[in-house]
C-alpha cells in the first residue's frame, strides 16, 4: 500500500501564540554555523496534550523539524553574546541540550523583543481551562491591534521596504470600539477540549488477544507479519509488544493529528463525512466501524 | 555526489547487521551495561568499543602524527557518525576480514587526508546503500522529524587500540586522541578508567549513554571447542579406567552446547528485530482495526482510550501546576 509523500505540507490554520522568522544553525567541530533555510519558529499550547510546544519550520517546505515541549521556567531563551550576528540560543535546565538559531526577520531592532516574549510564553503557565481562553483571547486582541497599527504606520509612511514585502498586509482596520467589541464576543467563546484516542491504548494484547484464538482471525494476520515469523497467535502478541510495532502506531497516531486524516480516509475509502470533533483518532477509528458496519449489511 | 544518509538506531542487532551487509565476516556487536571488569573480559576478543553519547565540546589535544599509520576520518556526512565510527574499528584492526568492497575502501583511501576520507565515505554508494537500509520503515514522515531534532545533538565515537595506542576516533575533531600505550591484553582495563571520566563530566541527571562491543564472533571459537571436547570424550568411552574423566568431559560438553545455544537465541533475537526495524505495519494495522471492528470491540476501545486521554490531561495539568508553584516559591 502506497501513502501519499506529502502528508504534513497541509496548511497551518490556528495562529500561533507567537512566531517570527529565524533560521536553524547547526554545529560543525567547535564552530556554529548557520543553516541557510528560511525558516520560522513559533509557539503553541498543543492541543492534544495542552503543554507549550516550541516549533521550528522550513518555511520552503513547509516542514515541521524541531517540536520540543517545554516547561516553564525548565528553558531559556537568550542572545548569544559572544557572536556579533543576531543569534540566538534555546537551553535547556534540566539537559544539556543547546539549540542556536539566527534572526531572519529583517529588522533587528525587535529582536530583543521578540526574545523576551518567547520567555513570557515559556514561563506562563496555564493552570486551567478559564484562563487558557482568556489569554488565548488575550493573544489574539494583541494581534489584532497590532496589525491595526502596522496597518497605520505602513498607511502612514507609505514606504515600499523589500524586506517587509512578504509579511501578511491587513487588509482590514479596526477602530477602538470594533476591537472592544471583538474581544467581548471573543471572551464568551469556550474553546472545546477533545479527548482524542491514541492507538496505543488500543491495539494492546489484552484487547487483541482473546480475538486471536480464532483462527480466522489470525489466518487474515498472518500476511501483514513481517517475514520469517512463525505464523501462531504467539507470534501476533509478540509484535504488538515490541517497540518497532508500538512505535508505529504511534507515529500513525501522530499523522492522523498533524493533518494525515484526510488523505489516508481517501486511501482507504472511508466515509471522509464522520465528524473529527472527539479528534482525528476517533474519526479515522468511527469511519474504519461504519465501513465494516456497511459491508455487514450488505451481506 | 554523495546522497543522503538516515538516521539509524544505536542498536547492537542493527550494527551487527551492518557490518555483515558491508561484507565483513565473523563479527558481533555487544550492548556493554557495566564497566566491571567481569563484564569486559566475558566480551573478549573486543576489536574496539562505539560509545554514544550527548555530544559536548571537549578540548582533549588530537594526535596528528598517528593519522599517517591509522584510518582516520573527518566527518563529512551529516547522520553517518554511527557507521562512521564503527569504520574506525574495523579499517583499523588488521585481523578483521574486511571482504571485497571495505578492502577496497580502505586501499584506495589509504593516502587521502582526514577531511578526503570523510568525503570517501559519503560518496561510498555501497557503504551509504547498507547505511540506509536500515532506516526504520516509516509511510509517515513524523518520524524523520523526531530523529532530525535528536541527531543534532548525539554523537558516536570509537576506542581502538592501533599499533600499541589506545585511539580515540572522533569524525568531529581534526584527528585521533592518543590514550596512551597499550597491548592487546590490557587495552579494555585502559579504556575503562577514559569512559568513566568522560561520563562522570556530565551531570547525574544525564543518562543517555550507550556503549557497544565490536567483538569477534564466538561461534567459531565454540565450534573449535565442540570438536574437541566431542574427539576426548570418544576416546575416554574407550577407557574403563576413565569413568570420572568422562563425565567431566560430558558436562563441559554440555557447557558449550549451552553456550551454541544462547549464541544462537542472540542472533535469531537480532534477525526478528532488524525485520520488525524493516516492516510496513500500516497493513497489520489496517486490518487490526478492521477486526476490532467486525468484532464490536473497537467502540468500547476508542471509549476507554478518550477516558484516559482526559485522565492524562488532568494529570499533566497538576504537574505544570504544581512546576509553577515550585518555580515561584524558589525563585
Amino acid at each position: 500500500m502506497s501513502l501519499p509523500i506529502n502528508l504534513f505540507n497541509t496548511q497551518q490554520t490556528s495562529r500561533h501564540l507567537l512566531e517570527f522568522r529565524a533560521g536553524k544553525m547547526f554545529r560543525e567541530g567547535n564552530l556554529v554555523k548557520p543553516d541557510t533555510r528560511k525558516g520560522l519558529i513559533y509557539l503553541n499550547q498543543s492541543p492534544e496534550d495542552s503543554l507549550m510546544h516550541f516549533y521550528w519550520k522550513d518555511r520552503s517546505t513547509n516542514k515541521v523539524e524541531d517540536d520540543l515541549i517545554i516547561f516553564p521556567f525548565e528553558a531559556e531563551f537568550s542572545k548569544v553574546k559572544q557572536s556579533n550576528g543576531r543569534v540566538y540560543i534555546l537551553k535547556f535546565q534540566s539537559s544539556s541540550q543547546k539549540l542556536f538559531f539566527w534572526m531572519q526577520e529583517p529588522k533587528a531592532d525587535k529582536d530583543e523583543e521578540l526574545c523576551k516574549k518567547v520567555n513570557d510564553i515559556i514561563n506562563n503557565v496555564h493552570s486551567d481551562d478559564k484562563s487558557d481562553v482568556m489569554d488565548y483571547n488575550q493573544e489574539l486582541l494583541n494581534a489584532l491591534s497590532e496589525s491595526y497599527q502596522q496597518s497605520k504606520e505602513e498607511a502612514d509612511n507609505n514606504d515600499n521596504e523589500a524586506g517587509s514585502s512578504d509579511k501578511k498586509k491587513p487588509t482590514t482596520q479596526f477602530s477602538k470600539d470594533q476591537l472592544k467589541e471583538i474581544s467581548e464576543i471573543l471572551a464568551n467563546i469556550q474553546v472545546p477540549e477533545t479527548n482524542d484516542a491514541n492507538l496505543q491504548d488500543i491495539l494492546t494484547p489484552e484487547i487483541v488477544s482473546p480475538l486471536l484464538k480464532d483462527r480466522e482471525v489470525c489466518n487474515a494476520l498472518f500476511p501483514h507479519l513481517p517475514d520469517n515469523s512463525p505464523l501462531d497467535s504467539q507470534s501476533i502478541e509478540d509484535v504488538l509488544r515490541s517497540p518497532q510495532f508500538i512505535h508505529s502506531i504511534n507515529s500513525l497516531t501522530y499523522a492522523l493529528r498533524s493533518g494525515a486524516l484526510g488523505p489516508l480516509m481517501a486511501e482507504l475509502g472511508l466515509d471522509s463525512s464522520i465528524s473529527t470533533s472527539d479528534g482525528a483518532v476517533v474519526a479515522f477509528l468511527r469511519a474504519i466501524q461504519k465501513k465494516q458496519d456497511d459491508t455487514m449489511d450488505e451481506s | 555526489m554523495s546522497g543522503s544518509w538516515t538516521t539509524i538506531e544505536s542498536d547492537p542487532g542493527v550494527f551487527t547487521q551492518l557490518i555483515k551487509e558491508m561484507g565483513v565476516e565473523g563479527i558481533l556487536v555487544e550492548e556493554i551495561y557495566d564497566l566491571s571488569e567481569e563484564s569486559l573480559e566475558m566480551l573478549k576478543p573486543v576489536y574496539g568499543l562505539i560509545f554514544l553519547f550527548n555530544w559536548e565540546k571537549n578540548e582533549a589535544p588530537v594526535d596528528m602524527e598517528a593519522i599517517n599509520n591509522m584510518f582516520f576520518a573527518k566527518q563529512k556526512v551529516q547522520n553517518a557518525c554511527a557507521t562512521q565510527a564503527i569504520l574506525g574499528i574495523l579499517l583499523n584492526r588488521k585481523e578483521i576480514k574486511l571482504g571485497d568492497e571495505l578492502e577496497k575502501f580502505k586501499e584506495q583511501t589509504k593516502d587521502l587526508d582526514p577531511t578526503m576520507k570523510g568525503i570517501a565515505i559519503g560518496e561510498n554508494d555501497h557503504i551509504r546503500k547498507v547505511h540506509n537500509s536500515f532506516k526504520t520503515q516509516e509511510p509517515f514522515e513524523s518520524d524523520e522529524r523526531i530523529a532530525t531534532s535528536k541527531d543534532d545533538v548525539f554523537h558516536f565515537i570509537s576506542y581502538v587500540p592501533v599499533n600499541g595506542s589506545l585511539m580515540e576516533i572522533d569524525g568531529l575533531k581534526e584527528g585521533p586522541v592518543n590514550h596512551g600505550e597499550c597491548t592487546e591484553e590490557n587495552w579494555l582495563s585502559k579504556v575503562k578508567p577514559v569512559i568513566e571520566k568522560r561520563i562522570a563530566q556530565y551531570q547525574n541527571s544525564e543518562i543517555r549513554f550507550n556503549l557497544m562491543a565490536v567483538t569477534k564472533d564466538p561461534l567459531e571459537e565454540y565450534q573449535k571447542e565442540m570438536k574437541e571436547i566431542s574427539q576426548k570424550i570418544h576416546t575416554l568411552e574407550n577407557d574403563e579406567s576413565k569413568v570420572i574423566e568422562l563425565e567431566e568431559a560430558k558436562l563441559q560438553k554440555q557447557d558449550i552446547l549451552d553456550k551454541i545455544h544462547a549464541h544462537e537465541d542472540k542472533l535469531n533475537r537480532y534477525a526478528v528485530e532488524n525485520a520488525r526495524r524493516r516492516h510496513n505495519w500500516f497493513p497489520l494495522i489496517i486490518e487490526l482495526l478492521n477486526i476490532l471492528a467486525k468484532n464490536g470491540k473497537l467502540e468500547p476501545a476508542i471509549a476507554a482510550s478518550q477516558e484516559k486521554t482526559k485522565k492524562r490531561r488532568e494529570a499533566k495539568r497538576k504537574n505544570l501546576a504544581n512546576a509553577n508553584t515550585n518555580a515561584s516559591s524558589s525563585s
